[in-house]
């Protein structure tokens, strides 16, 4: 004799917002919140922005959730809807027509983390979201969410080549403003 | 690939995940989420081609919940019934003997009825800001030092009684209490006279239960389940009392709540039921009251095993088995590094929740099981704030049982 799991707790949450039960949509969304608003919060300028893009893509989940089809993790459906919708919205704050680059690609630019390391996390990840808005975007999908390029052309419609111009333009652009940061952080200390 | 391993993208990635999450605006942001939802509407299933069988079935459905619905007013019902109501079917009762909460004039006709002899007007109150705490166990409390208790809301009830007359009291979700005239005594064993304050608390809802059970520790390995808790404490300014020696406190629950007998903690004696409406216990010491079900269950029982992963202290959780279809809960034992739950009726659905530390961590699991024998269970443990522990307590109560 065997015991039996009829199901885990997420099935039923998932089964209450599928009849529309608050409880369960609240539960959902909160037990998703912190993972999925530190994705919204890269592509967005401030954390009410940021809930903005979470609440229309949970609206999205909440809408779509009949489509679930379990065949991958709940928090990965939910995660993807998240980030094509701070995709779409980057697209439509932007309003840049993508431009083919090829042959633009350029070698890394080469770092030391060890010195870099130092400064605050808050003040590196600002670099980011002060990117040009498409730059930041590439820059997002291939580094903090693990895109390869061809997907992240397929996303954007744009061609491989235009994505790693962008990245790497990012890197550029990263750099130059980490040592900006750090040489403003030696000056306070040394003063 | 000249994009792999590349220093700068280690950096971000590094300090991303050195930030914590934002968690500071989610409830307002939740709140915003509301607006965009559309009210709650359950998913209908098409009906299927009429059959004249149906007809029959549609008269005796309507005839069964006509019948249920002209019992219900009858029956005692909390906050069903209002006052201009009550005193029209109970003409011949003297209205201040019975007591009753913050919502005085929505108890019903017959929870009334059981007051005795005349009594001092009563003094209802507003609710004090207390919350139920949830102490976690000792070696927990050790090791879980920013997160000793989980709070869960808890609705006290506060009433003012004189103590040298015959007094009873009508709670919020149905239990009634009656408390004889001098008997309530200091700590010194002398009788109190005067006003005194009662506070009861009752758990009566699913998570409720569950909430103030995990401070229980299991002793016995009893056919039992906790259906129904009540917190009941007396006080005179400051000062704590309790039953006078010799004298008791009658208790009355509602018959859907209890099924048997007292708990181990509430020192009583099972006392005569009231047909089919009410269960009555008559107590000797003030606190912790408890009832216990599945005495009576004929079916077979099993013993269930649950395996704790080998990095998480076994002494560190506080565990429980809730049933659902009694709505009961049910401590475990501990055992090397397992939670054994014994005398378990086979074919029961339960809920196996945890709750617990490891280093710095805070541990849950909320799993569902369906018990068809003994068994070695191995759940998954997930990291969890004091918050979201709660809040899967909550949901237990919004969840609907899964049939196969």
């Amino acid at each position: 004799m065997k015991i039996a799991y009829l199901a885990s707790s997420e099935a039923h949450i998932i089964s209450g917002c599928l009849n529309g039960d608050r409880k369960c949509q609240e539960w959902l969304y909160k037990e998703h919140y912190p993972v999925m608003i530190r994705i919204c919060q890269r592509f967005a300028t401030d954390l009410d922005e940021a809930g903005g893009l979470y609440n229309e893509a949970m609206l999205k989940v909440f809408n779509k959730i009949g489509q679930f089809n379990h065949d991958g993790s709940f928090e990965g459906w939910v995660k993807r809807i998240v980030i094509n919708t701070c995709i779409d919205y980057s697209r439509r704050v932007s309003k840049i027509t993508y431009q083919p680059i090829h042959d633009l690609y350029q070698e890394p630019t080469p770092v030391m983390p060890e010195v870099y390391a130092r400064l605050a996390a808050a003040d590196i990840m600002q670099l980011v979201r002060e990117l040009p808005k498409n730059t930041s975007l590439v820059f997002n999908l291939h580094v903090m969410e693990g895109y390869k390029h061809q997907e992240i052309a397929g996303m954007l419609g744009i061609s491989e080549g235009t994505s790693k111009w962008h990245l790497n333009e990012a890197r550029k652009i990263l750099k130059q403003k980490i040592d900006h940061l750090l040489n403003q952080q030696l000056y306070l200390h040394a003063i | 690939m000249p994009f792999d391993n590349n220093p700068l993208d280690d950096l971000f990635r590094a300090k991303d995940k050195e930030l914590p999450p934002d968690t500071r605006r989610m409830d307002a942001h939740w709140d915003q989420m509301q607006r965009l939802l559309v009210p709650a509407v359950p998913v209908k299933k098409p009906l299927r081609t009429f059959r004249p069988w149906m007809a029959g079935l549609l008269v005796a459905v309507t005839g069964a919940a006509l019948f249920f619905i002209l019992r219900g007013k009858n029956e005692p019902s909390a906050n069903t019934v209002n006052t201009a109501l009550a005193k029209q079917e109970t003409p011949e009762l003297p209205p201040a003997n019975t007591i009753s909460s913050e919502k005085d004039n929505q108890q019903p006709a017959q929870q009334k009825a059981i007051s005795t002899a005349a009594a001092p007007a009563a003094k209802p109150v507003n609710q004090l800001p207390v919350t139920a705490t949830i102490p976690v166990t000792a070696n927990a409390k050790k090791r879980v030092n920013n997160h000793e208790y989980i709070e869960l809301p808890q609705e006290p009830q506060v009433f003012h009684i004189s103590a040298d007359q015959d007094t009873a009291i009508l709670c919020k979700h149905g239990t009634t209490i009656k408390i004889p005239g001098k008997s309530l005594a200091d700590a010194g064993g002398n009788t109190v006279t005067g006003e005194v304050t009662m506070i009861v608390q009752e758990y009566y809802r699913y998570e409720d239960i569950i909430a103030a059970g995990l401070n229980r520790n299991a002793k016995m390995k009893e056919k039992s389940i906790t259906a129904g808790m009540v917190k009941f404490d007396a006080y005179r300014d400051e000062e704590k009392l309790d039953v006078k020696p010799g004298c008791s406190i009658e208790i009355r629950m509602r018959k859907d709540l209890i099924n048997v007998k007292a708990g181990e903690k509430s020192r009583t004696d099972a006392g005569s039921g009231d047909g089919d409406k009410m269960q009555e216990l008559n107590i000797h010491n003030l606190g912790w009251i408890s009832y216990e079900r599945f005495y009576n269950d004929t079916r077979p029982v099993t013993t269930i095993r649950v395996q704790i992963p080998k990095n998480v202290d076994v002494n560190q959780l506080i565990s429980q088995l809730a049933f659902i279809s009694v709505q009961g809960v049910m401590p475990g034992y501990i055992e090397n590094n397992q939670v054994v739950f014994y005398n378990i009726p086979v074919g029961e659905k339960a809920w196996f929740i945890s709750l617990g530390a490891t280093g710095e961590k805070f541990l849950s699991c909320v799993e569902q099981l369906e018990i068809k024998g003994s068994d070695l269970i191995t759940p998954l443990f997930r990291e969890a704030s004091p918050e979201q522990f709660k809040r899967q307590l909550e949901m237990l109560t919004a969840l609907p049982v899964k049939e196969q």
